[in-house]
């Protein structure tokens, strides 16, 4: 550790109080995206890197888990896994595009690699109510949104069932509402998908359940105490 | 406490958060290169001595930097030669004021994001793009980070929350080095002033059209070029002024900014009228990539 990070680490903030998302990164460009639009809704929530999802979890203890795209592919050899514990713990969980992949695999269904890419905007046809889509997809409706995959799964794992389908991905959106586990094809977070902050909305303040209270205004008395304390 | 003030948003935000904690025991220190926009100086004096009564030490050091910077016109040469300059004189300010044993930083959270590596395992790379790099382990300071948690427009909207001012707090991003990378070439003072100006009646006529936050960045640029012209009834030969707006959702990509051409002339006869030393304007329509969003 250089003197710089000593130094950060010594004033780094302590965990809010609030009740948190944990984003875990597998390597997506727009994963940033993610945090952006959870955190418009109120929420407050850190991105981790895959290799250390599994302290942070622990240290974070999180009321939901979106595991990020990524560039690997599930049948790489050694390709990343979201850590089993978030599945044990019970917690909600969405994953998107590489994020459902693993989680499919993980968790006892089927994914096969590289042969119908599908890239930039698809239409998804929704084919069964979903708490992701309250207030805005309803069965039978068809949505664009932005794809960028190679992954795509052929069976689900048990529990799950297809909520909406593209025309190269018959499992473009899946889910276990019981146990509350969410797994999206396509790109929620980019512009590209219009309806995708809505979804993530759903996701963080519906399904997960969180206030909505992370604010500038609750920011700022918190990080006041916190500056009085370090002065 | 001390903390640095850039003339930007984060810092200023930074600083008036901490000021509400810790009131007098935070002194902030303004370093002006001379290298700001017009009046930019003064409206960061203005709002810290007056407005929020904060301890302010305004270091004038434009002379020192546009010496060191006279002769130079490769870019990295700029910024290395600007960077190392304010670490010199803040440090010098912070020794004067004595006793400070933290030291307070704008730093955001996509500086503090740690980004995943395929290859070697888990990337620790916290980028370095503050003002003050390696001043608190030379001066044995602890830092703070209080905005280490938010995004940029978390931070505009902390800022508003705190009651500075929308025309602060709005503001397009402004780089570090400021005027010395949108000023090609040799850097004077001369240059730098006619610069300031015609920036000036641009971005005034951009908010007069009611663009401004419809566009993501807008700047003046000095061309290091004459050309000839014909004024009144007179042959001149002056400087190149190159406009640049672009749009964009979060500064890595950008498409130039279509502007009416009614908007473009009005805004290219305004320049060439009120500042002298111009006779001549171009529009940038470079978008990001190929282009950056700076010139230099």
């Amino acid at each position: 550790m250089t003197a710089a990070e000593k130094a950060r680490e010594s004033s780094a903030p302590e965990a809010s109080a609030h009740e948190k998302i944990l984003i875990v990164d597998f390597g997506s460009q727009v994963t940033q995206l993610i945090a952006r639009r959870v955190r418009e809704v109120g929420v407050y929530c850190e991105i981790v890197p895959f290799q250390k999802a599994e302290a942070a979890f622990l240290k974070m203890r999180p009321k939901g888990v979106i595991l990020s795209g990524g560039p690997e592919s599930v049948h790489v050899e050694g390709s990343p896994r979201a850590p089993e514990l978030i599945f044990d713990s019970g917690v909600p969980v969405l994953g998107i595009c590489y994020g459902q992949m693993t989680m499919a695999a993980q968790l006892g269904g089927e994914v096969e690699g590289g042969h119908h890419r599908e890239f930039g905007r698809a239409d998804v046809e929704v084919k069964a109510d979903s708490c992701l889509f309250d207030g805005a997809w309803k069965p039978g409706e068809r949505h664009q949104v932005w794809m960028s995959h190679g992954d795509r799964i052929t069976k689900m794992p048990p529990g799950f069932v297809v909520a909406g389908i593209s025309a190269n991905a018959p499992f473009a959106v899946i889910q276990d509402e019981k146990r509350k586990y969410y797994g999206l094809m396509f790109h929620p977070e980019v512009v590209h998908t219009p309806d995708g902050a809505k979804l993530i909305r759903n996701f963080v303040r519906e399904v997960a359940g969180l206030a909505g209270d992370w604010t500038m205004r609750a920011f700022r008395e918190e990080a006041a105490r916190k500056s009085a304390r370090a002065g | 406490m001390i903390c640095g003030l850039s003339g930007g948003v984060d810092s200023a935000v930074a600083a008036v958060l901490i000021h509400e904690a810790i009131g007098e025991q935070l002194t902030c220190v303004f370093v002006d290169h001379g290298l700001l926009r017009l009046n930019e100086a003064e409206t960061v004096v203005e709002l810290f001595r007056h407005h929020y009564n904060i301890p302010l030490v305004h270091v004038d050091a434009s002379r020192q930097f546009l010496a060191e910077l006279s002769g130079v016109t490769d870019p990295e040469q700029k910024r290395k030669t600007i960077g190392r300059l304010f670490i010199d004189v803040f440090e010098a300010e912070a020794k004067k004021i004595g006793g400070a044993q933290l030291l307070a930083q704008g730093t955001l959270y996509p500086d503090v994001i740690e980004s995943v590596s395929f290859t070697g395992g888990p990337s620790v790379t916290i980028k370095s793009h503050h003002n003050v790099g390696g001043l608190p382990e030379r001066m044995n300071m602890k830092l703070v980070e209080p905005l280490r948690e938010l995004f940029k427009d978390e931070v505009r909207a902390l800022g508003r929350e705190l009651g500075l001012p929308e025309i602060f707090v709005g503001r397009h991003p402004f780089p570090g080095p400021g005027l010395a990378i949108r000023c090609p070439g040799d850097i004077t003072k001369e240059k730098l002033d006619i610069l300031r100006k015609a920036d000036a009646v641009y971005i005034d006529e951009i908010r007069k059209a009611g663009l401004y936050d419809q566009i993501w960045q807008a700047f003046a640029v000095l061309l290091p070029v004459k050309t000839v012209g014909v004024m009144g009834d007179g042959r001149t030969y002056d400087y190149v002024v190159g406009l640049r707006a672009v749009t964009s959702t979060d500064g890595m990509t950008a498409d130039f900014y279509p502007f009416d051409m009614k908007f473009l002339g009005a805004a290219a006869t305004r320049i060439i009228n009120e500042v002298k030393g111009v006779n001549r304007v171009v529009y940038d329509v470079t978008s990001k990539p190929p282009g950056t969003i700076e010139w230099e």
